[in-house]
């Protein structure tokens, strides 16, 4: 029971850790301008305030259909994880723990799904859909 | 094992698909180069295989090359496979000598020719079709080259195809032989159905053995082997020329000489005499059968000759001639002496191919005439074309030494001896062997008359074409020479016991193996034989030299003036064109008018063919306001035929039987015999038709007493609580 | 679970086609031009048909993959060979055309193979996931491919209406799949769910589930009622395409269903409903050809009438289905038969109807064929060769195709009354199919014939004339391919 509590509590503090330096080092390393567009609320440039009827640039659209295909893809890493140990096991799991040896299918199968998803990303990438010109 | 025995059928086949798709980007040169080569290679091989394997052949069944399964049906299996034995090799070899020495010949004949190419890719089609009729080792396999060699008659007969004439002839000669294929066709089935197999190897051993599933009885009390003999006969008939389908053979003279010297002289009309020759030990269980293939035989051989006498055009003559020798052979085989048949075809190859050059050469020279009447004296000009046409016409003559000499007496004196026919037909031998010599009589009459009008005396022909008279060129001459020399030695293959001391006959005791028991001619009876046609042959030659020795003489004109209305008849060929026409193609052409106006016009035109077009409209249109193009409606359709679909399947089948039976006032219905398949239904009976359901249960049968006698309907419902889906069956009830 | 080399192996065809499709993807956005991406899948191609050589030559056995996921079959492997020959040829022949219609793109021949990959999963699947993503893969890929010529507003309206149907069909489909693993106590394996079969029949949302499934499968093969996209999305899509869902995707479809009725719904004791199902899809089978063929009829468009002709083929193809699920012996092998024949004939014909259009002039109606004969001898040959084996006349192998699923469902009584339609609607359909015939040998030519000349067209006609002579001249060794064993004896 109590290691559960601390790994959660790992898990949590890596995870606080991780934003804390990542802000840190963009703050102290990265080279800083403050112009309006950074300082409004919508970061992705749209003003909060006035008519939602605008035409907005069809470039949005490539990007955030591939922001949501992508964003679906990686949720499928969820099933995954929580499949992970039996994937992994060359046997069926006993209460939990592995009595076979280890089995690769686990991580070959994510490493099929990440390469194709790779795939995707430099197809996009040489695209250039997802710059703006 | 040789599987170049492929390669003989498949040299000729290959050059000829090749000249047809490619042979017009060709010059002459390396058309014909191509052509002759490809037969003169076939050739080669099968000479290669013959003399290699010689031992073998001739000793056993042959060799097989299985090329592969081709037809596989049910009980039907038959094999691509060719087959080289004695018989076939010999018969592989002389179709390809002589096709290449008519290949070579054709290159000067037609060196005028616009249709080179097509020309030379028949031919070698028709090659490679005879040979697979000759090595093919199943009957189906024999039957592709049967119709293959047709195929290529009729093209080669309607070569010039410009003319209405000749494409006419060659249509008829197409139609006359699909009668005799026919037989065949059915002849093929019979055996079939007898002996389950079509491989000659098996039917031929099973005929040899005697078995009972030939000899049993089929129909009026003749044996299987009887009928089958019989129909396949028929197909000869067709393809070999004989009375009553022989009315082609003349008319197929239209085609180019060449190809009256390879296909209607030496080797295709000879395909009914080797397909005889070959089931020969089916022939032998059924000795009428038998003597009808040597009545048919010997009375064509009489007929035709007797005909040929009276007839002016000099291929006509040589055409008349060729039906009159397979008649000959037909006696041959049909005594069971199908060595002599095979002899004789062997021999008549040759001289007939080569008179059938030397008209050519003639004609070639004639510009293209063939009217014997306006020939004459051209032995001067034609001094080669002589020679050989000389050595040919005594070689058919049948005088001694020539080839035909020794080929005719083998049949003359083995139809003598021929014991086949039993005890009860014994008659008939000897008197086909007498009508035989009256045959050779007539044969020596007529070819001596063709040779005196064409080569003796004055030349009747006008001045323009005696001023281009001349020999033809070394390409028509050289394989003339070959052949006159083959008239001339064939013989040697074949000489009787009597002269040889047995060691002579290399053609009998090679095809021993492969043919079977001979008849026994003993050496007086070949003494006797040989005498007397020599004697016949001298005696027809010396007759027509006093009617037409050069030109027609004073007899001849007699003759004509005392018998007029025969020598009519014989002009007129006996009318049996006209007979035919009268008899077969009016009635055929009558009836299908008839055909045509009734069926065609009235019920096709117009209740077929009209009520189609009402039904394809509307079904048109129907579907087509369904296809609009919209994809709510697209939709539409598929949920509703989903919706229909559910319907269908949920609700209960009506059941296949419904049994009512009626005791007194009781009715017992009962729909177990037939219930749907799943159970757990409820059915509603309702007796007596007044809208209430009597009996109501998971009982799929119940019965009720009627107060009183009548007329009831009777309704079930059959339910499905699952679904909720009903069906409701009616029926009516008579209560006494 | 375990993951074992030679299960990779055994699936290495479909692995190939799979990666050289990604692979293909990515050199397209790299390289110049759109050559090497068009080799690359081409070689892919050729490597996994070798794969597929390999794979029959080496075992005899069927071998289940991942837990019953897949099965490499001796049928998915005959099958596998006909997708991959069907994409080779799509390549060979959409390369030209697109260059000739100036609308090239390297993520077409992708898009080929994906589709194939997705069909080949779908002909290894034995279980209903696995089936559903091998449909979805291929389907999505079609979809792109109908609508890829952009200029074509034909071919956008065509794609989007089969994208609409197809999602609906997809429903159905994963319906099905949820109400069989419901009612069976969750089986989605095709062995399991034959296995629950017999106990799961008497609930009715089994037998809806299983109709489900059957109704999302049929779709793809375009049988009547579900077939309203085909003559839009066939009309639409570039006639390359048109040829690879005639055939690729249609005998991918197929090989689903022989797997689903001849092992998932193979108990023969599973009526399915009170009609049952061999009377739902006979009554189907009918509908299908009879509306095809009826439709077809006055098609002035070649390749509608040619859509309206697959539709028909679905039918008869579909009595092939019943009689395997009738368990007739030699259904399968018929069937494998018919759609090997099917399979090279339809792709001649749509390489035929590729090659006589040019730039902003496509001739696709029947009147624009006239007089083709006259300069073009060998091309309109070929096509009425090919339009004889589509009307099953011998010796072509669409005769022998329907020669043998005929004789097949003649065995089975109940099928009777079906063969008998389905030869009379084969003399129906030589009509139109003649009518090309008529225009090409005997009207004048209206407009001069200016074909382009391409390599690649030329070999797929070839090859796919030949393909079908030989099938209909010598039907034995595809035959015994077909019925699981190549006996070596030539």
């Amino acid at each position: 029971m109590g290691s559960d509590y601390i790994a959660a509590a790992l898990a949590i503090l890596t995870g606080v850790g991780m934003a804390v330096v990542f802000s840190a080092l963009a703050r102290f390393v990265g080279e800083r301008r403050v112009t309006r567009a950074k300082q409004i609320p919508y970061e992705a440039g749209s003003d909060p305030v006035g008519s939602p009827r605008v035409r907005m640039p069809v470039r949005f659209y490539p990007v955030a259909i591939l922001f949501l295909a992508f964003d679906i893809e990686v949720a499928f890493l969820y099933p995954w994880a929580v499949n992970f140990a039996s994937l992994s096991c060359a046997g069926p799991l006993v209460k939990g723990t592995c009595r076979a040896g280890v089995s690769w299918l686990g991580l070959g199968a994510l490493a099929l799904f990440m390469a194709v998803l790779l795939v995707a990303l430099a197809y996009v990438w040489r695209k250039r859909a997802i710059g703006w010109d | 094992m040789p599987s170049e025995l492929r390669m003989i059928p498949l040299l000729p086949l290959l050059s000829a698909a090749y000249l047809i798709l490619f042979g017009r980007r060709h010059s002459r040169e390396s058309v014909h180069r191509i052509a002759c080569l490809a037969v003169g290679a076939a050739f080669l091989v099968s000479a290669d295989v013959f003399f290699f394997w010689f031992p073998i052949l001739y000793q056993s069944n042959g060799l097989t090359d299985l090329v592969g399964t081709w037809l596989a049906s049910g009980d039907l299996q038959v094999d691509l496979a060719l087959r080289m034995d004695a018989l076939s090799g010999l018969m592989c070899l002389m179709v390809t000598f002589v096709g290449t020495l008519i290949h070579i010949y054709s290159t000067g004949y037609l060196a005028h020719e616009q249709d080179y190419a097509r020309f030379f890719a028949y031919l070698n089609l028709f090659c490679g079709a005879m040979l697979l009729l000759v090595l093919g080792d199943s009957l189906p396999v024999m039957f592709v080259g049967w119709e293959g060699v047709g195929l290529c008659s009729y093209l080669l007969i309607g070569f010039w195809y410009g003319e209405a004439a000749n494409a006419s002839a060659g249509k008829k000669a197409f139609i006359t032989n699909r009668v005799g294929d026919l037989g065949f066709l059915i002849g093929m089935f019979l055996l079939f159905r007898a002996v389950g197999t079509l491989d000659i190897p098996v039917l031929v051993d099973t005929a040899r053995a005697g078995s009972p599933s030939l000899t049993a009885a089929l129909w009026w009390g003749q044996p299987v082997a009887f009928w089958a003999a019989l129909f396949l006969f028929m197909g000869a008939v067709g393809k070999s020329a004989q009375i009553p389908l022989y009315v082609w053979l003349p008319d197929a003279m239209a085609g180019p000489t060449p190809v009256s010297a390879l296909i209607h002289a030496a080797t295709m009309v000879t395909a009914g005499v080797y397909m005889v020759a070959r089931l020969g030990a089916l022939y032998l269980l059924a000795p009428v059968a038998l003597a009808i293939v040597a009545g048919v035989g010997a009375l064509t051989a009489l007929f035709a000759a007797v005909i040929a006498l009276g007839q002016n055009d000099f291929k006509k003559v040589l055409a008349y001639s060729t039906i009159s020798q397979l008649g000959f052979m037909f006696v041959g085989v049909g005594t069971g002496n199908f060595a002599g048949g095979i002899f004789h075809l062997f021999t008549h190859a040759f001289f007939k191919a080569g008179l059938f050059l030397c008209a050519g050469s003639v004609m070639h020279a004639m510009a293209g005439s063939g009217d014997i009447t306006r020939m004459g004296g051209l032995a001067q000009k034609l001094p080669f074309t002589t020679w050989v046409f000389r050595v040919c016409w005594l070689a058919i003559c049948g005088v001694p030494i020539f080839s035909g000499f020794f080929s005719k007496d083998a049949i003359v004196a083995g139809a003598f001896a021929t014991e086949v026919f039993g005890p009860r037909l014994h008659w008939v031998g000897p008197t086909l062997g007498a009508g035989l010599l009256v045959a050779a009589l007539g044969t020596a009459f007529y070819m001596s008359r063709l040779y005196c009008l064409v080569f003796t005396g004055e030349c009747r022909a006008d001045l323009d074409t005696r001023a281009h008279l001349h020999e033809s060129p070394f390409a028509m001459v050289g394989p003339l020479l070959v052949l006159g020399l083959g008239a001339l030695l064939a013989g040697v293959m074949g000489l009787p016991p009597a002269l040889s001391r047995s060691h002579g006959d290399l053609i009998g005791r090679w095809l021993a193996t492969a043919l079977g028991r001979q008849p026994e001619v003993s050496r007086a009876l070949q003494w006797r034989v040989m005498a007397t046609s020599a004697l016949i042959a001298l005696a027809g030659i010396g007759l027509a030299w006093r009617f037409f020795g050069g030109g027609v003489r004073e007899p001849a004109r007699r003759f004509t003036a005392a018998w007029p209305h025969f020598t009519a008849a014989v002009r007129g060929k006996f009318f049996i064109d006209e007979i035919y026409d009268w008899l077969v193609v009016r009635p055929l052409r009558g009836l299908s008018r008839v055909f045509f106006l009734v069926v065609d016009r009235i019920l096709i035109d117009k209740l077929l063919v009209g009520g189609w077009t009402v039904l394809v409209d509307t079904a048109g249109r129907l579907l087509r306001l369904v296809q609009v193009g919209d994809v709510q409606r697209y939709l539409a359709i598929f949920a509703i035929g989903l919706a229909a679909l559910v319907y269908v399947m949920a609700r209960p089948v009506a059941p296949s039987e419904v049994k009512v039976r009626i005791e007194g006032r009781s009715a017992t219905v009962d729909l177990t015999e037939g219930k749907a398949a799943v159970d757990k239904l409820e059915y509603g009976f309702d007796f007596d038709g007044d809208g209430r359901e009597d009996r109501v249960g998971a009982a799929a049968n119940a019965n009720w007493l009627y107060p009183r006698p009548g007329h009831y309907q009777l309704r079930i419902r059959i339910k499905d609580p699952r679904w909720n889906t009903s069906r409701t069956i009616a029926r009516t009830i008579d209560i006494p | 679970m375990t993951i074992a080399a030679a299960q990779i192996v055994a699936l290495s065809p479909l692995l190939m086609i799979t990666g050289v499709g990604c692979l293909a993807l990515l050199l397209d956005t790299m390289a110049k031009g759109r050559a090497p991406a068009l080799w690359l899948a081409q070689l892919g191609c050729v490597a996994a048909l070798l794969a597929v050589a390999n794979q029959w030559m080496g075992s005899g056995s069927s071998q289940p993959i991942w837990s019953g996921m897949l099965i490499v079959d001796r049928m998915a492997l005959f099958l596998d060979g006909v997708l991959i020959i069907a994409a080779l040829a799509t390549l060979l022949v959409a390369a030209p055309f697109m260059r000739e219609h100036e609308f090239e793109h390297g993520e077409h021949y992708a898009l080929v193979l994906f589709a194939t990959a997705g069909g080949m999963t779908v002909v290894h699947a034995t279980h209903l996931l696995s089936l559903l993503i091998g449909i979805e893969t291929m389907s999505l890929a079609a979809y792109l491919l109908v609508a890829s010529w952009r200029r074509q507003p034909a071919g956008a309206e065509g794609a989007l209406k089969y994208l609409l149907l197809g999602a609906f069909a997809a429903g159905f489909l994963v319906y099905g799949t949820a109400l069989v693993y419901g009612t069976t106590g969750g089986e989605m394996s095709y062995a399991g769910i034959a296995a629950r079969a017999a106990r799961a029949a008497d609930n009715p949302l089994f037998i809806m589930g299983a109709y489900f499934l059957l109704t999302g499968m049929l779709f793809k093969i375009a049988a009547v009622p579900f077939h309203m996209w085909a003559p839009d999305a066939y009309e639409g899509a570039p006639t390359p395409v048109t040829g690879l869902m005639a055939s690729g995707i249609k005998v991918a479809a197929v090989g689903g269903l022989v797997r689903l009725l001849g092992s998932a719904f193979a108990n023969p004791g599973l009526a399915l409903g009170h009609a049952g199902w061999v009377r739902v899809l006979g009554g189907i089978a009918f509908a299908t050809m009879t509306w095809g063929n009826l439709a077809a009829l006055r098609q002035e468009n070649v390749k509608r009438m040619l859509a309206y002709s697959s539709i028909a083929h679905a039918g008869y193809l579909m009595i092939g289905l019943v009689a395997l699920g009738q368990k007739v012996d030699g259904a399968q092998p018929a069937l494998l038969v018919y759609l090997a024949a099917y399979a090279a004939t339809t792709l001649g014909v749509f390489t035929v109807v590729a090659w006589v259009g040019r730039r902003d002039d496509e001739r696709l109606l029947i009147r624009d064929w006239a007089g083709m004969a006259r300069t073009r001898p060998a091309v309109a040959l070929a096509m009425t060769v090919l339009l004889l084996s589509l009307a099953g006349v011998p010796p072509t192998g669409g005769f022998f195709g329907k020669f043998y699923v005929f004789r097949a469902a003649m065995q089975s009584p109940d099928l009777a009354w079906l063969v008998v339609a389905a030869v009379l609607n084969s003399l129906v359909s030589v009509y139109y199919y003649l009518r090309i015939v008529v225009a090409m040998y005997f009207r004048d030519p209206v407009r001069p014939w200016q074909p382009f000349p391409s390599v690649g067209m030329a070999i797929v006609l070839f090859v796919t004339v030949v393909v079908v002579l030989a099938l209909g001249v010598v039907p034995r060794p595809v035959v015994e391919l077909a019925a699981g064993g190549l006996v070596t004896h030539w």
